[in-house]
């Protein structure tokens, strides 16, 4: 055979096996698994409400008032395109009074943590809950139990050009939860933590 | 003249399989490495392989399995270049993925140039290539060498310290010469023609003198 023929066979044979190997190997992982149909990047609501809302957490109530306007560094090419997903977005301010609101105390109010679990456990935002959008199936249930009967769905994580939130949201969204309930916190955890807000952590025990 | 010395030299190296030796357990292990790193968090690698803009987000699945696939791929070209199992299709395996890659790295850290101003020996960025952040100017570089190695191994055919050199002789006897390791015999005597060549010359010095 000459050299080349069985140069093209060995690559078309170790495709194979990287094909069988990889596909196999993603069905048998515990976590981390990939739906290699599913698409993870698709943003904005599935039912948005007729009237679109302000994206400064316009229905925040008494919040209003506490929004902060923008810093120099948020106003960047990054943040625009961070603004484009259709979701209401909510501010550190806001975030920081709705935290401390009775109605939080009484379950009407839920934050949705998006990061990764060693990330979670090491800090997040008093109370929240923590769901990965690439791995919803283990999540879902325990934050639609609270989710689908709260006032405001809070999601965040890590901030700056994190996306994690909104396809957080997006899930939430079809999951059931209304889209007029769900917010997005896009400064995420390291605006919250800079700003020296309250976390809460997962001890070791 | 000196061609043919240089040519000597390369051919010598072949044939030794020392070297190539070196080069292929190197080569292999790194990108098995890379691989193994990348099949931990696959779900990293597929946000990755996002920003690098070259495939459609809709439908998914081309992005979905790359991320799913080619992570293994790597695993397996680099245990068969180890190992010198089908070494010069895991060659090729290498040099292909190389040479898709390395572009793509390219062309993302101009458009980071373009759209933030950095300076090109300034930039890094999460490569996807299982080693976390680095400057991208050293990260092409060391492509560059890889992509060398991967070529070098591919034209060699020399099949010393090969799991293919074991198997083709249990296979056909006849594939690799027996003397050399390096030319492909004709399945006469199990030897290639310049090894045949050689011995008879050799031979026809030897008559006179005997």
């Amino acid at each position: 055979m000459p050299a080349w023929k069985r140069t093209v066979s060995e690559v078309a044979i170790l495709g194979v096996a990287g094909l069988v190997l990889g596909f196999s190997f993603n069905e048998l992982r515990g976590s981390g698994t990939i739906k290699p149909f599913k698409n993870y990047f698709d943003k904005g609501p599935i039912s948005p409400p007729p009237a679109p809302r302000s994206e400064s957490g316009a229905s925040m109530g008494t919040a209003r008032e506490a929004i902060q306007p923008p810093t120099a560094d948020s106003v960047t090419a990054e943040a625009s395109e961070h603004r484009q997903h259709g979701f209401g977005e909510i501010k550190l301010a806001d975030l920081a009074e709705l935290l401390n609101d009775p109605s939080t105390r009484a379950g009407l109010n839920v934050f949705v943590d998006a990061r990764k679990q060693d990330l979670y456990d090491e800090g997040h935002i008093p109370g929240a809950v923590r769901c990965d959008p690439y791995d919803t199936d283990a999540c879902i249930d325990d934050v639609l139990n609270s989710a689908l009967a709260a006032d405001k769905v809070v999601v965040y994580c890590g901030g700056g050009e994190c996306e994690d939130s909104i396809f957080m949201c997006r899930e939430l969204n079809a999951a059931g939860v209304d889209y007029g309930a769900l917010y997005l916190y896009t400064g995420g955890w390291s605006e919250w933590t800079r700003a020296g807000n309250p976390v809460e952590v997962i001890s070791g025990e | 003249m000196r061609l043919a010395e240089e040519r000597s030299v390369i051919r010598k190296l072949d044939q030794n399989g020392l070297a190539l030796l070196v080069v292929r357990v190197l080569l292999g292990g790194y990108f098995v490495y890379m691989g193994v790193s990348k099949v931990r968090d696959p779900v990293e690698f597929l946000k990755l392989i996002r920003l690098y803009e070259m495939m459609p987000e809709s439908p998914a699945v081309f992005m979905n399995a790359s991320a799913i696939v080619v992570p293994w791929l790597e695993i397996i070209a680099g245990s068969a270049l180890v190992l010198g199992l089908f070494a010069g299709g895991a060659a090729a395996t290498i040099a292909t993925m190389l040479t898709v890659f390395t572009p793509a790295i390219f062309l993302r850290a101009l458009a980071i140039r373009a759209s933030e101003g950095t300076g090109f020996f300034d930039i890094a960025f999460d490569c996807g290539c299982g080693s976390g952040v680095v400057i991208i100017w050293k990260k092409l570089l060391e492509n560059a060498l890889l992509l060398l190695a991967a070529i070098l191994l591919m034209l060699s055919r020399s099949r010393r310290f090969c799991l293919d050199r074991v198997l083709d002789g249990r296979r056909t006897r006849s594939t690799y010469c027996r003397a050399c390791g390096y030319g492909l015999c004709d399945g006469v005597d199990g030897v290639c023609a310049t090894c045949r060549d050689s011995a008879q010359v050799a031979a026809g010095a030897a008559e006179p003198a005997g």
